[in-house]
């Protein structure tokens, strides 16, 4: 593992100056370093460690926003994809991807900030779904099975985990698995989705729809238009991007944050940026997000309840 | 009998194929994405006949890849594959954004994600592009963001392009080439961030340009279901080789159908050399005959069919088409693969070959131009060997004979132009056939007479053969005897050095066909100046030719020596500085219907301006006299008077006015058959001797030259001097009255001091056209145009251009 010492360097632009409302940008500054390039950035829940991964999700790294310790989680393929944080920050969860007989098999690995130690959890599946954080582990289905792993006891309170499997929108609570369609769409194709931090809610995109929350049943509670790779602010507020293309290239995109009560749609991205794939840390006010050309952008909110 | 036997063990192999299933992609999982969606301005519609822009039934490419996904689906479904495909209807709405397409692919867990596209090479190109997530293996270049290169993603994208360039229906420009996306999108499209749908991709994946869709000939093509179906089949093909899921045990026929000698008429373009050209047989009939199963091409223009699914073995397929003879063709079909027949048929012709019109077509007294091509138009297409041997001409002609529109006309082009005024006969004998062998029931002949015009002449130029005086900027002005076509001038039309490297035209210069119909002409200036008292040539292909296509035939070169044309050692008596200094005297003046004399500051040689004095006359035996209101010098008959001219091209004469009391006299400085500046110089030895004469203007004379109408000519420094100072041709063009010249029907020669003893005629040439011991020569027989007059004396041998106009 190899470790880099680099400079944060505090790219002061805005402060305070845009507003909607009870939301006020802070800060906005470029992560310093020609290492910290990449996309796809996940905030640790207080926001003080930022990860990150190549282009195609090969490789992840983890940049601390205090100490500028810049470290190497690991370089395996899929390994970007989808990582998660424990509720502490601790420790991170993340797939590596294999190919037997060219098919594609996911693990589970977790690595330990703390002690600098890799543990594979699960063994290379076919059809892992994406990770939720649960107790100091992660929940996981595979091939329509909910998997729980986690470090030490765990509890039996098991809150509901929620996922796609084959872009069908499933929740397991209580010990059901059940597939949800929100919108009644013959074939809809549901993306990006996931459960509040309240656990009472769940977002979700309908591919070529939109994006909308609905409550554990799929009623749905909230549309939010055009909004691609949502994730949760808080119980109230949802950060995504929209993004433009002409069939080939990405041509635009920004970041915006999103009441769920429709009353704010606030850019966060600047005019002149193709700005995508956010991630954002309520704890700590901070929304990540990468610039097309690899830049990873910090910006820091005053969100008032 | 043994169709009946073959039959049966068909029934057999297909039941048996039928109830196997080789193939497992029970645990495979692919993402399709057909790109694009909707009929809207980024859904690539190509229009091609009968469809008009924006027709949703035409080609678009939104609409075909939409297709090939959905048939690609339904074969790797039917192999036990799971799918999932980004959309399933051509709309705006399934339009979706990349960054959508590339989640599902992610959350899916697909273990390969292909998106169908097709590509476009401005209507020229066709081949296969795969565009795999990643940089070619040789990209250098650091990108701004890292991409992975992926080893997967080309292997696949290697095998789908290998299977769709195999392909031997489509004729390909060139072979496949497969290509990382961030590469490619950096060097061919300049955009350094690769694909949007391949951007952010966790598994392996490509974006298939399966073929040219702007490729009109393949537009067609891709027009049809089954064609698609191929596409969809190799990539299906290419998915059971790099999953290891097992051989197809069914092979397929296809092919397509055309005409074999008649060619598409529509002006789209198409692959040279290929079956492209050829005309697909729309509404042909394909049947295997062990099975009777049976394909009729579609009405659109591509003859394409296709068998799918066969059982291996061998197969009878016979192709009919209306007025076609049907062939059948043996066919072996093996598991797995396309076993490709491609059929040209050919036309029932069962009416004998005749003559449906000619060129030349023209009856006495009336003549054709001698540069025509003869053309024969046929009701069939003709078979070229028997043709070409049937074609004579009488006289004798040397030329090349070509076929055209299928072979329905011949066009006979002669090397040269043919004879001037003669009765040709063409005759086309009874041998010539046409592919089913019937012959022509009786000889075709035609007879026409020529016009009396068999070469396209240049009838003066600047520089002219010979120039010595020449400015080391000329403006370069060649006159014909007819408008030029000017599609070749730039190239035909060369001025070299003495070493023979060409000189670069000035481009913008270049002004053709100015002079009035029905001559020709081409000016031009050079990009830099030449130097002066150095050699140069004009050189004139014979490719050069009028709006008829009358060609020059024998190349012309016009030497030409260049001059500082600058003469300043000299007295200056008139420096051409002063604005109304000269002025025209409509008394001295007879038949202009315009002149003036200005001051003029944009071409001069000396000092801030020169003098123009401008000119129309309308009359034959015109002239115009300009006097001056400041008559600054007085000379006697011993001096030189040297004079810097701006010519312009118009033969007329240019003369100096003198007075000495009542006495006027005219000194003819020279011709004005240059165009540009030149220094003239003229001794006054003709004036009276012992008197002292006052200058006070010009006079010019208009003579019979194609340009004398009209013209501008400027001076500047004009010198009086002691010594003859211009080489001794100079000399000699003031001791040499060569008169008229331009002429018509007699030229005639007087020298001051010395007998002549016999006049020569050539041609540019070189060539000797007549001669005389007179003073006087008779040039009626001669064409229009420039030549060379050589003068013997007893002492010496002078050569003068002369331009003879008819």
């Amino acid at each position: 593992m190899k470790t880099f010492k680099i400079c944060l360097l505090g790219l002061f632009l805005i402060a305070g100056s845009l507003s909607a409302q009870n939301v006020n940008i802070v800060k906005r500054y470029k992560v310093n370093g020609n290492e910290v390039k990449g996309t796809c950035p996940v905030l640790s829940p207080a926001g003080d460690k930022l990860l990150f991964t190549s282009e195609n999700q090969k490789g992840l790294w983890l940049y601390d926003l205090n100490t500028k310790e810049l470290i190497t989680i690991c370089e395996s393929e899929g390994a970007g994809y989808a990582p998660i944080f424990n509720a502490d920050g601790t420790k991170i969860f993340y797939r590596k991807t294999i190919y037997q007989n060219r098919r594609k098999l996911d693990a589970i690995e977790s690595f330990d900030l703390v002690k600098k130690q890799k543990i594979e959890m699960i063994s290379p599946q076919r059809n892992l779904a994406h990770l939720q954080n649960y107790q100091n582990g992660f929940l996981v289905s595979t091939d329509r099975k909910l998997l729980k792993a986690t470090f030490g006891k765990t509890k039996n309170n098991v809150p509901p985990y929620v996922c796609t499997e084959d872009l069908k929108l499933v929740v397991y609570a209580n010990g059901k698995r059940t597939e949800l369609n929100p919108t009644g769409e013959n074939n809809a194709r549901y993306i990006w989705v996931s459960l509040s931090p309240d656990n009472k809610k769940i977002l979700f995109t309908v591919a070529g729809k939109g994006t909308y929350v609905s409550d554990l049943e799929g009623k749905i509670t909230a549309s939010l238009g055009y909004l691609n790779a949502p994730v949760w602010y808080n119980n109230d507020y949802v950060i995504g991007m929209q993004d433009k293309d002409d069939g080939h290239f990405i041509t635009a995109s920004k970041v915006l944050l999103v009441s769920l009560n429709g009353k704010i749609k606030m850019p966060l991205s600047l005019e002149n940026e193709i700005a995508m794939y956010p991630s954002a840390s309520s704890k700590g006010n901070k929304v990540a997000y990468n610039q097309l050309q690899g830049d990873i952008i910090i910006v820091e909110l005053d969100v008032k309840p | 009998m043994n169709i009946i036997k073959r039959y049966c063990l068909f029934v057999f192999l297909a039941s048996f194929v039928v109830s196997a299933q080789a193939q497992n992609f029970s645990d495979i999982k692919i993402c399709v994405n057909p790109g694009h969606g909707g009929y809207d301005s980024d859904d690539r519609n190509v229009v091609i006949a009968p469809y008009s822009s924006g027709d949703p039934n035409g080609f678009w490419e939104s609409k075909s890849n939409l297709d090939k996904g959905l048939k690609l689906k339904s074969m790797l479904e039917n192999a036990g594959a799971t799918v999932i495909i980004t959309r399933t209807t051509n709309t705006t709405a399934d339009d979706l954004p990349l960054s959508q397409i590339v989640a599902m692919a992610n959350e899916a867990n697909v273990d390969y994600m292909l998106s169908i596209h097709s590509n476009a090479g401005n209507g020229i190109a066709n081949y296969v592009l795969q565009l795999y997530a990643g940089l070619d293996p040789n990209d250098t270049y650091t990108y701004p963001t890292p991409t992975p290169f992926s080893d997967e993603s080309r292997t696949i994208s290697t095998i789908v392009a290998q299977n769709l360039y195999s392909n031997q229906i489509t004729n390909w420009s060139a072979s496949y080439a497969v290509r990382g996306d961030k590469t490619f999108a950096r060097t061919a499209m300049g955009w350094s961030d690769g694909y949007g749908v391949l951007r952010g991709l966790n598994v392996p994946g490509a974006i298939s340009e399966g073929s040219m869709h702007d490729y009109i000939p393949e537009t067609y093509r891709l027009m049809n279901g089954d064609y698609r179906w191929l596409e969809a089949w190799h990539f299906f093909k290419s998915f059971c080789q790099y999953f290891q899921a097992g051989t197809i045990p069914t092979g397929n026929i296809a092919g397509s159908i055309r005409d074999s000698r008649n060619i598409i008429q529509e002006s789209y373009y198409k692959l040279k050399g290929t079956r492209d050209e050829l005309l697909p047989l729309n509404g042909a009939k394909l049947t295997i005959l062990e099975t009777n199963e049976t394909y009729t091409t579609d009405q659109l223009n591509n003859g394409v069919f296709v068998f799918k699914n066969l059982a291996p073995g061998v197969y009878h397929l016979k192709a009919e088409a209306d007025n076609y003879h049907e062939q059948t063709f043996e066919v072996t079909v093996a598991a797995g693969s396309i076993s490709y027949q491609n059929i040209n048929l050919n036309k029932v012709r069962n009416t004998p070959p005749e003559v449906i019109s000619y060129s030349p077509n023209i009856l006495l007294p009336d003549s054709a131009e001698c540069s025509t091509d003869i053309v024969l138009t046929f009701n069939w297409d003709m078979d070229v060997t028997s043709t070409t041997e049937a074609f004579s001409i009488t006289p004798a002609v040397e030329g090349t004979i070509t076929f055209e529109d299928s072979q329905r006309i011949l066009r006979f082009k002669p090397k040269l132009p043919l004879e001037k005024a003669t009765l040709y006969t063409v005759k086309l004998a009874k041998t010539a056939k046409h592919p089913d062998n019937l012959s022509m029931t009786e000889d075709f002949s035609f007879q026409f007479v020529t016009k009396n015009r068999n070469r396209l002449q240049l009838l003066t130029s600047y520089p002219f053969d010979g120039a010595k005086g020449v400015y080391t900027k000329p403006m370069f002005r060649l006159i014909f005897d007819r408008i030029l076509n000017t599609s070749n001038l730039q190239s035909e039309i060369k001025v070299v050095d003495k070493n023979g490297t060409e000189l670069t035209k000035n481009t913008r210069s270049v002004l053709n066909n100015k002079v009035q119909a029905p001559y020709g002409s081409t000016y031009f200036e050079l990009s830099q100046s030449l130097v002066a008292n150095e050699d140069y040539k004009i050189l004139i292909s014979g490719d050069v030719k009028d709006e008829i296509g009358m060609p020059v035939v024998e190349p012309i070169e016009l030497n030409f020596h260049t001059s500082t044309v600058l003469v300043e050692n000299q007295p200056i008596v008139e420096e051409f500085e002063t604005a109304g200094t000269y002025s025209l005297s409509s008394d001295e003046s007879i038949g202009i219907t315009n002149a003036t004399a200005s001051r003029n500051t944009s071409k001069k040689l000396f000092g801030n301006s020169s003098m123009l004095f401008s000119y129309a006359f309308s009359q034959s035996d015109a002239k115009v006299t300009y006097s001056t209101s400041n008559p600054n010098f007085i000379t006697g008959n011993e001096k030189v008077i040297g004079l810097h001219i701006y010519g312009d091209l118009s033969g007329n004469e240019l003369q100096l006015k003198f007075i000495s009391d009542n006495d006027i006299q005219y000194v003819k400085l020279c011709d004005l058959n240059f165009f540009g500046w030149e220094f003239a110089e003229v001794a006054l030895n003709s004036l009276p001797a012992d008197k002292n004469f006052q200058f006070t203007g010009f006079r010019i004379l208009r003579k019979n030259g194609i340009l004398s109408a009209s013209g501008e000519v400027y001076l500047d420094n004009m010198l009086l001097y002691d010594e003859p100072i211009m080489s001794i041709p100079q000399v000699w063009k003031n001791k040499i009255l060569i008169y008229p010249n331009p002429a018509s029907n007699v030229v005639m020669v007087k020298i001051t001091d010395q007998s002549i003893q016999h006049l020569q005629l050539y041609s540019l040439e070189g060539k000797l056209l007549q001669e005389t011991k007179e003073t006087i020569m008779d040039i009626t027989n001669v064409a229009s145009g420039t030549y060379v007059l050589k003068i013997k004396t007893g002492k010496d041998i002078i050569s003068y251009p002369l331009i003879i106009v008819h």
